[in-house]
C-alpha cells in the first residue's frame, strides 16, 4: 500500500469507532492542552518580563548603599509608595493635599515629631566614592538622587500621586519610550512621563502627551510647597513596575538640593565599562565595593530570580502535563489493541490479499500517530482559544494598567512541537498493537471469531 | 500450473500435534477446474491454503508456475497472492463500512495500482459479475448472492490466473449457490484456473476434476466427463 492509501485507510478506520476514538482524543488533547498552556504561560511571562522588566533594568549598573544597619535607603523608597492591594497595580491615584500645618508635609512631620531617638542613617563618604571610581571595570560613579515629588499635574489639571521617579544618570541606558525620548542627564526643563498616566489623562496615543506642560509638586524643608514646571519630552514604554517619571540627573540634583537632601550621600550608581558585563566582572566589582564597607546590588539578579521562579513553576506544570500525556498514551495503546482484536479477520483478509507485515504495521502505526496528531492539534487549538479568552481577563485582573500584555502566548514553534510530539507519542504507543497485528497468521486471523 | 509434492502439514507439537496432510502430491494444470472434496477435518482446506501460499508445508514443496513458494520469501509470496491468485471465501470477508467498489479495489490498493487504473479495473470487475449498479452501495446492503459476487469481483480485479474458492456456496441458498458456481465456471471458460473446496457433491460433479481427501490423504482423483 502506498503511504497515501495507508493514511486514508487509517483515517477512515479511526472514523469507524467514533466514540472510542473521540474519547482517546479527548484524553490526549487534555494532556496536550496542559503542556501547551504551560509553554504559553512560560512564553507569555518571559516576554512580559523581558519586555517590561528588561526595559527597567540596566545590566551594567550596580546600586551601592551603605552597609545595612538602619533604614538607610528605606526612608527614600517606602514612604512614597502608596499602599496598594495589588503590588502590580499602577493605576495613577489622585493626589490629595495633606491636612497639615502650612509648609510642612506629612512626611516631614513624621520625621521631626517622632518621639524615638533620631538616628542618622549611615552615609557614603566622598573618599569611598573616589575609591570606587578607581576599581577597574568601573566607568563612572554618580550619586543617586531621590527627589521627593509629591504630585504631578498636566496642563494644570488633576494632581496625581507619584509612585517612583527614575533619574537619567550619566551612562543611563534603560527604558525604551513609547513616544518622544528620555531627558539627557543635563536637561532641566523636560521629563519623561510614565505610560500609566496616559489613561488617567484621557489620552490614547502616547504622542498626544508630548510637549504638554508638566507641573511637579515639590515640598521643601524650609520654603513650603513649591512647584516646578517642565514640558513632557517623552512617554515611557508600557512598563511593569515602571517609573512614574524620568528626570535628568541635573534636574534631580536641583530638586534634591531644594529639599536639602544633598547634605549626605545615601546611595550611588556605579556604571561598568562593559555594556553586557560577564558575571565574573560583576562579582569582582561587587567584592571591591564591599571592601569599602558598602553594599553593591546587581539589579539583573532580581530578574534572574523572577525568571527562575517562573521556570520552576513551568517545570511543575510540565510535569503534570507529562503525566496526563502518559495516561493518554496508555489510552492509545488500549484503543488500538481493541481495534486489532476487532479487526482480526480484516487483517487476515488483507494479508491473504498480499499485504505484508510491514504494510499492516504501518497501517496501525499510522492510526496511532493520527490519534496523536489530532489529539495534539486539538490541545493546541483549545489552548489557543483559551489564551484568546483568558488573556484580557488575566491582564485586567493581574496586571491592570500595563496595556494589554499577553500572559499566555501560544508560539507557533511550541505549538508545532506539541503536535509533532503528540504524534510521535502516538506512534510510540502504536508500536505494540501494530506489531501484534503484523504478526497475525492470515489463516488464523481469518478464522478468528 | 501448481505442483504439490509430498506435502505434509502438521499443526502443534508433542501430544497436541495434529497432522492435517500426509505426503500429498497433486498437479493442477492452468485452465483446469478442480473440486477438492472431503469431510470436515479431511485436510481439504489445508491443501487449498498451502496451494494458495497462505500457509507453509511442514514437509514437501508447492510449486506455482515453476517457482517454489517455499523459497519466495514474504515479499514474493505476498506479490504472488496479490497478482496471480484470487480468493473467494465462504464468509465473504467484505468490509461492512466500505462500499462495494471500495471492497473490490482493496487488492489494487494493496498492489499499489494507481488511482486511475484502479477505478477502471474495479468497474470492469464489477461488470463481469453483474454488479455495476451496486458499485456505490454499502457492502451490508447486498443480498448473500450479491455479496459473493462482490467477492468474486474482488478476486478478479487483479486479473489473476487462478482463483481459490473455500466453500463459496456455503452461506448461500441453492439458487444463489448455483448462480455463483455458474459465474466461476464462466471465468474458467475465460482461461482462469478455478479450484473449489466444497463438501457439496452436486457442485463437485460439475467440475472437470474431483480430488477427494480423507484423513489428510488423497483417496481419489478423477476426471469427470
Amino acid at each position: 500500500m502506498t503511504w497515501l492509501d495507508t493514511l486514508l485507510m487509517a483515517s477512515s478506520n479511526l472514523w469507524r469507532s467514533r466514540v472510542r476514538t473521540a474519547l482517546t482524543l479527548v484524553a490526549l488533547a487534555v494532556g496536550a492542552l496542559t503542556v501547551m498552556l504551560t509553554l504559553a504561560l512560560g512564553a507569555g511571562a518571559q516576554a512580559f518580563i523581558g519586555g517590561q522588566l528588561g526595559g527597567l533594568v540596566q545590566v551594567n549598573v550596580l546600586d551601592v548603599y551603605p552597609s545595612w544597619s538602619e533604614s538607610s535607603s528605606g526612608s527614600e523608597a517606602s514612604t512614597d509608595d502608596p499602599p496598594s492591594t495589588n503590588p502590580f497595580d499602577t493605576t495613577p491615584r489622585e493626589y490629595k493635599e495633606p491636612r497639615t500645618r502650612v509648609g510642612i508635609t506629612a512626611e516631614e512631620e513624621g520625621d521631626s515629631i517622632s518621639g524615638e531617638p533620631f538616628s542618622q542613617p549611615p552615609a557614603i563618604t566622598k573618599r569611598q566614592m573616589a575609591a570606587i571610581e578607581q576599581i577597574s571595570g568601573v566607568s563612572g560613579v554618580s550619586i543617586q538622587y531621590s527627589p521627593q515629588i509629591t504630585y504631578l499635574q498636566i496642563d494644570r489639571g488633576t494632581k496625581y500621586e507619584i509612585q517612583y521617579v527614575d533619574v537619567v544618570f550619566p551612562g543611563y541606558q534603560k527604558a525604551a519610550t513609547a513616544a518622544g525620548e528620555l531627558p539627557a542627564p543635563t536637561d532641566t526643563d523636560c521629563a519623561t512621563l510614565g505610560y500609566q498616566y496616559l489613561s488617567a489623562l484621557g489620552l490614547t496615543e502616547p504622542t498626544e502627551a508630548l510637549g504638554r506642560e508638566l507641573t511637579l509638586g515639590i515640598s521643601t524643608q524650609v520654603g513650603g510647597n513649591r512647584t516646578r514646571t517642565l514640558s513632557i519630552c517623552g512617554v515611557t514604554a508600557t512598563s511593569f513596575l515602571g517609573p512614574s517619571l524620568i528626570l535628568g540627573y541635573d534636574l534631580a540634583e536641583q530638586i534634591s538640593r531644594l529639599q536639602d537632601r544633598t547634605s549626605q550621600i545615601n546611595a550611588l550608581v556605579v556604571v561598568l565599562d562593559e555594556r553586557q558585563p560577564d558575571p565574573a566582572t560583576v562579582e569582582f566589582v561587587q567584592a571591591a565595593i564591599r571592601d569599602q564597607k558598602l553594599e553593591a546590588f546587581y539589579s539583573q539578579e532580581s530578574i534572574e530570580l523572577v525568571t527562575g521562579m517562573i521556570t520552576t513553576a513551568q517545570s511543575v506544570l510540565l510535569g503534570f502535563g507529562a503525566i496526563a500525556l502518559i495516561a493518554a498514551t496508555i489510552g492509545i495503546v488500549n484503543t488500538l489493541l481493541m481495534a486489532v482484536y476487532e479487526r482480526t479477520r480484516e487483517i487476515g483478509l488483507m494479508k491473504a490479499l498480499g499485504l505484508g507485515r510491514g504494510g499492516i504495521f504501518r497501517l496501525f502505526l499510522t492510526e496511532a500517530a493520527a490519534i496523536g496528531f489530532w489529539g495534539g492539534l486539538g490541545g493546541v487549538l483549545l489552548a489557543t482559544g483559551l489564551a484568546t479568552i483568558a488573556n484580557p481577563l488575566l491582564a485586567s485582573w493581574l496586571l491592570p494598567g500595563y496595556g494589554d500584555p499577553e500572559l499566555l502566548v501560544v508560539r507557533f514553534g511550541s505549538a508545532l512541537a506539541v503536535v509533532v510530539g503528540a504524534a510521535a507519542l502516538g506512534s510510540l504507543a502504536g508500536t505494540l498493537p501494530a506489531l501484534k497485528a503484523s504478526k497475525l497468521h492470515p489463516i488464523e486471523a481469518l478464522r478468528y471469531e | 500450473m501448481i505442483q504439490v509434492e509430498r506435502v505434509t502439514k502438521r499443526y502443534g507439537t508433542g501430544k497436541g500435534a495434529f497432522t492435517a496432510l500426509r505426503a500429498v502430491s497433486l498437479a493442477i494444470k492452468t485452465g483446469e477446474r478442480v473440486a477438492i472434496i472431503g469431510k470436515s477435518g479431511s485436510g481439504k482446506s489445508t491443501l487449498l491454503h498451502l496451494m494458495a501460499g497462505l500457509d507453509t508445508p511442514s514437509q514437501g514443496s508447492v510449486t506455482v508456475d515453476s517457482r517454489n513458494i517455499g523459497t519466495l520469501g514474504e515479499g514474493g509470496l505476498n506479490q504472488l497472492r496479490n497478482r496471480t491468485f484470487g480468493f473467494v471465501f465462504q464468509q465473504f470477508f467484505l468490509q461492512p463500512h466500505l462500499t462495494v467498489k471500495e471492497n473490490v479495489l482493496l487488492p489494487l490498493k494493496i498492489g499499489r495500482v494507481g488511482r486511475r487504473g484502479r477505478e477502471a479495473r474495479t468497474l470492469e470487475a464489477l461488470a463481469r459479475v453483474g454488479l455495476s449498479d451496486k458499485a456505490n452501495n454499502r457492502a451490508t446492503d447486498l443480498s448473500g448472492g450479491e455479496k459473493q459476487r462482490a467477492c468474486i469481483a474482488r478476486a478478479l480485479v487483479n486479473e489473476p490466473s487462478m482463483i481459490f474458492c473455500d466453500e463459496p456456496t456455503g452461506n448461500l441458498d441453492t439458487e444463489n449457490g448455483a448462480k455463483i458456481i455458474q459465474l466461476l465456471f464462466d471465468l474458467n471458460q475465460q482461461g482462469i484456473t478455478v479450484i473449489i473446496v466444497t463438501h457439496d457433491r452436486d457442485i463437485a460433479q460439475q467440475c472437470g476434476r474431483i480430488v477427494e481427501l480423507k484423513d489428510g490423504r488423497i483417496v481419489s482423483d478423477r476426471r469427470v466427463a
